[in-house]
């Protein structure tokens, strides 16, 4: 029993050399080496696995009367009928999702690989790296470096349990503490092999550290794949039964990745040897790659908007499928923004809201937009400055200031400010009936005036039906005519304003109208503060 | 950065003095007149079985009011329906309401209907879980008068009862004073994704006068 048995065990059985040296147990980068360093690699493994055994089991040896010196001439006697089978890996055909071409060209293969399904033959085929960084410059994304994400079919998991049931049976010496990274360690050394061939190609850094801001995914599949788990039925035999049964739960396919996992947790080695004494069929067809998408972390831009118009919702209006108005504030510059930034999508949020007939004067009202897996990121204060340029320029209904790029760690910020800061309104009021000046100076000695909002008609139909206190800090009013005048006021967040002034029906206590004791209501409403220090301001 | 001349806020809007009220921004009246269908039965089975489009329940309605026993002036009992542009749905009395047309005075108005006390509705959370449900001829309140006549006021619409206006209990008078506006009785919320069916069995201001005009000519 030596290493060299195990070594010519796998490759009878149809394994890849790249593979078997995970077997072995070979965690360096020698298993990203060149495919004609390999041989020799194996062979390193082979004898640093004899040196492991002869170590642990050197009392066995002393007892028996094996010398070690006799094992290692028959090795070599044996070293002359054991060849690995060539795995093509440069001319080997990948394919996203042409399956005719991949049936056209499968004649060529020579072979591939039981265990990893021919993912190390995917690696060096300059097509499937073609293919990748294709993806990869899809939108041209400024980075400078990038991580490689993969996703394997479930098959593939299982195929290497197989094979390790089988080695452990045959070679119950052998340490098996390369069983539990094998997957892991398998998706490195192909991340390690295709890395510095897209670097080539793009410029790009490749990095393996884990958070990193841009990652190229790819995802594969393998034709068989359902087949391939079929076993498992006969192995765990309701579980994936019952699955079966709620094809509506389980669309995306009963054997998730989860499931076969935990399956393989639960049952022993013996088991599974009874299921499948044999070693996993040679794969019908390669690995294919069937999604390329990257991803990067979301760009937050931060800044506060002033909107002119009372005919502008703050963000797209939709009433039962149907739009009203025109356009929002969201679209007017989140578009413009988007067209430098290049994002798939963005979120707009904002420190509260105003009504689509509220203008939004002063500072502005805070806001941030998450930009969601962004093409352009690297913008300086001057380009920003442009950016919040032309977005001015476009519209003379809403104005943006103090655009700038911000943390994601610093957006909670307008949030937290949403329900405790204070906000300053202008409210244009009527008195229908008339009214006498001399009444509105009793405003201004109101202060920290506390009165009780029941959830406003208006949008009682999709809120909760609550009686909210809220603080009116500051009043003052000054008359337009005999019949207007404006009311300045200080209040709580989330106060609304427009319901103080007429009252809704009397469901806010007090309010405007048993305040002067006259039938008051509001025209017109302007927010003329946020008070929210954030993001910081900029002299602009 | 563009500067803008932030025009005064009197400047941004029509300042014409018929600014229309709340009421009348937010809502649009219809009417509910009882089909007095019980009292039909009694007498012509068969045309009630055959009232069964919108039309011929109009028509019906019509000849209920007509042929009322108390009769005209004094049975026009009917709701109005204040409907937000959110389907919210307001009830109060008729402005052609005995209460109204009498000048009576309120001397109580009681949620206590019986089967049901109105003042024990709770709604919880943005469903409004828990709401007593109305249908059209549920009675919402009991409204007493000086002249000790008692009117009970039907729903009119179907749906969740959200609140009553617990400010009538201590000023029963708020109902004549602002029977549209402040005086409103309850509010319900019909079912949303009913599309206007709440409000398609019930009366337009113009088809409500000209039943009202075509009774008290007759």
């Amino acid at each position: 029993m030596s290493g060299r048995d195990v070594a010519k065990y796998l490759a009878d059985i149809g394994c890849c050399k790249r593979c078997i040296l995970i077997y072995l147990g070979e965690r360096s980068d020698v298993l990203y080496g060149s495919l004609q360093s390999l041989d020799g690699a194996i062979e390193q493994a082979v004898l640093s696995l004899d040196n492991q055994q002869l170590t642990s089991t050197i009392e066995d040896k002393i007892n028996s009367n094996t010398s070690s010196e006799c094992d290692s001439q028959n090795k070599s006697a044996e070293e002359e009928n054991f060849v690995v089978p060539e795995y093509e890996e440069e001319n080997c055909i990948g394919s996203t999702n042409g399956h005719a071409e991949h049936v056209s060209k499968k004649q060529k293969l020579s072979a591939v690989c039981i265990t990893c399904i021919g993912l190390f033959q995917l690696c060096n085929a300059s097509t499937v790296i073609k293919q990748i960084s294709d993806a990869m410059a899809i939108g041209n994304p400024d980075t400078d470096s990038f991580a490689l994400g993969f996703a394997l079919p479930v098959s593939l998991t299982l195929r290497v349990h197989r094979v390790w049931v089988l080695v452990m049976q045959a070679f119950p010496w052998m340490p098996d503490k390369g069983r539990k990274d094998h997957i892991g360690t398998l998706k490195d050394a192909w991340k390690n092999l295709v890395g510095p061939q897209l670097e080539k190609l793009l410029d790009k850094t490749f990095v393996q550290a884990q958070n990193v801001d841009f990652i190229m995914n790819v995802c594969t599949s393998y034709v068989n794949d359902t087949d391939d788990c079929k076993i498992l039925d006969t192995l765990c035999g309701n579980l994936f039964h019952d699955r079966r049964k709620q094809p509506k739960k389980f669309a995306a396919g009963v054997y998730s990745k989860q499931a076969v996992d935990a399956a393989i947790k639960k049952l022993s080695d013996r088991e599974f040897l009874r299921a499948c004494p044999a070693p996993p069929p040679m794969p019908a067809e390669l690995i294919a790659i069937t999604e390329l998408k990257w991803q990067r972390d979301a760009l937050f831009m931060a800044g506060r908007y002033n909107k002119y118009s009372r005919e502008l919702p703050q963000t797209p209006w939709i009433v039962e499928g149907e739009r009203k108005m025109g356009s929002s504030v969201q679209e007017l510059f989140c578009e413009i923004l988007n067209k430098t930034i290049r994002a798939e999508d963005y979120r707009f949020s904002s420190s509260g809201r105003e009504d689509v007939d509220v203008r939004c004067l002063g500072n502005g009202r805070p806001f941030v937009v998450e930009f969601i897996n962004p093409c352009c990121t690297k913008l300086s204060q001057e380009e920003v400055k442009e950016l919040q340029k032309s977005v001015n320029v476009s519209s003379n209904l809403i104005q943006l200031r103090d655009l700038q790029i911000v943390d994601k760690k610093d957006v909670w910020n307008l949030k937290e400010g949403e329900e405790e800061k204070t906000k300053a309104y202008c409210a244009l009021c009527v008195v229908r009936t008339g009214y006498d000046p001399a009444l509105l100076s009793q405003l201004s000695e109101m202060k920290e005036l506390i009165i009780q909002q029941q959830t406003p008609l208006r949008v009682l139909h999709r809120r909760a039906l609550m009686t909210r206190p809220k603080v009116i800090h500051e009043m003052s009013a000054s008359p337009v005519n005999n019949f207007l005048f404006k009311l300045h006021l200080t209040t709580q967040a989330g106060t609304y304003i427009k319901e103080f002034v007429h009252g809704d029906l009397g469901r806010t206590q007090p309010n405007m109208g048993n305040i002067l004791g006259l039938d008051v209501d509001i025209i017109a409403l302007d927010v003329e503060n946020v008070s929210l220090d954030w993001p910081p301001r900029y002299g602009d | 950065m563009m500067q803008f001349v932030e025009p005064s806020i009197e400047e941004t809007v029509d300042l014409n003095c018929d600014y229309p009220r709340v009421s009348e921004r937010y809502f649009t009246e219809y009417f509910y007149v009882p089909s007095e269908k019980h009292k039909l039965e009694d007498r012509t089975k068969s045309e009630v079985s055959s009232a069964e489009s919108n039309e011929s329940v109009k028509k019906l309605s019509l000849d209920s009011v007509a042929c009322d026993d108390k009769g005209s002036k004094d049975s026009f009992e009917h709701t109005c329906v204040l409907v937000h542009s959110n389907k919210l749905c307001l009830l109060s009395i008729s402005h052609y309401h005995p209460i109204i047309t009498g000048k009576k005075e309120v001397t109580k108005i009681s949620f206590d209907v019986g089967k049901f006390n109105r003042l024990e509705n709770q709604v919880s959370g943005k469903s409004k879980r828990g709401a007593q449900m109305f249908g059209p001829r549920s009675a919402v309140c009991i409204i007493t008068c000086s002249d000790d006549s008692k009117y009970t006021v039907l729903s009119g619409v179907t749906g969740k009862l959200i609140e009553v206006n617990e400010r009538l209990i201590a000023d029963p008078q708020l109902l004549t004073r602002s029977p549209k506006e402040d005086g409103y009785l309850a509010i319900v919320l019909p079912p949303l994704h009913n599309g206007d069916k709440a409000v398609s069995s019930l009366l337009s201001r113009e088809q409500y006068e000209n039943l009202i005009n075509s009774v008290v000519s007759s």
